[in-house]
């Protein structure tokens, strides 16, 4: 009989072998930078919806409340990508060549 | 009025940091770039310089690579805060500190390692690097005459 799928896409979990210090820094760095970039990406959609709830409603404390969230929402999104150039900078300075650090990102 | 001395005393020292970094390279530099690490042979029994240095330099490379992740890492903690705040300004003052006292760790560690690189170059030690180890030539040579450590020796 013949694979319907062939086997090798079938392979469950594949990660690429951690050789050196600088990928295994590289890689705990990107998961990090990821989540950190979701989080702000996030609050940033919360902070928006409430902002817009909050005028609608008329409430101007929950107003200004609602544009604090927003104001330091998009300074967390301008950190953590200022944050992730920061580490591409750092990393290279002190010996981690930017081949070891792109392909630092784990595959699920 | 305090605040703002301490202000500028960390402008000048940041200045001197980055400009000694510059023109000497020692901070940045990854500091055992010249000395052959790669190849030290620890069983052999024979005490060299590259067995006795390289450890070191490999500690002190490890060090700096994890502070500037560390660094790194302070920043995304200020960042989780900023984004969980939701406006209440508690947590928000709570992220600017966290963000603040990892700025100045880590200048204090980048000012740490600029020592160690200008103290290296005032014993002797190669200008851009640390690896070649010249002031531990002689050391090492008078060691392996003195405890016969060394097989080239004739009468060991």
């Amino acid at each position: 009989m013949f694979d319907l799928v062939p086997k090798e896409t079938l392979s469950p979990l594949k990660i690429t072998p951690i050789t050196t210090i600088g990928g295994f820094l590289g890689i705990i760095l990107n998961i990090i930078g990821g989540v950190g970039i979701a989080a702000s990406v996030g609050s940033l959609l919360v902070a928006g919806i409430k902002y817009a709830g909050a005028t609608h409603s008329g409430n101007p404390k929950a107003k200004d409340i609602a544009k604090n969230a927003l104001t330091y929402a998009v300074v967390a999104l301008v950190l953590a990508l200022m944050a992730m150039t920061l580490k591409v900078i750092i990393l290279n300075t002190l010996g981690v060549d930017n081949a070891t650090l792109n392909n630092a990102t784990p595959d699920f | 009025m305090q605040h703002q001395i301490f202000k500028k005393i960390l402008t000048i020292l940041l200045a001197l940091v980055f400009s000694a970094a510059a023109t000497n390279n020692v901070a940045f530099a990854q500091i055992s770039s010249t000395a052959d690490c790669s190849s030290v042979n620890y069983g052999s029994g024979n005490v060299t310089v590259t067995t006795l240095v390289c450890p070191l330099l490999l500690t002190i490379n490890i060090l700096m690579l994890s502070a500037g992740a560390v660094f790194v890492v302070m920043i995304f903690v200020g960042v989780y805060k900023f984004a969980v705040s939701a406006g209440d300004p508690q947590i928000i003052a709570g992220a600017r500190n966290t963000l603040t006292w990892a700025v100045t760790g880590f200048i204090v560690i980048v000012m740490a390692f600029t020592i160690i690189g200008l103290v290296g170059n005032t014993l002797g030690a190669d200008g851009t690097t640390m690896g070649t180890t010249a002031i531990f030539d002689a050391w090492i040579t008078t060691l392996n005459d003195f405890f016969c450590l060394s097989n080239k020796i004739p009468g060991c």
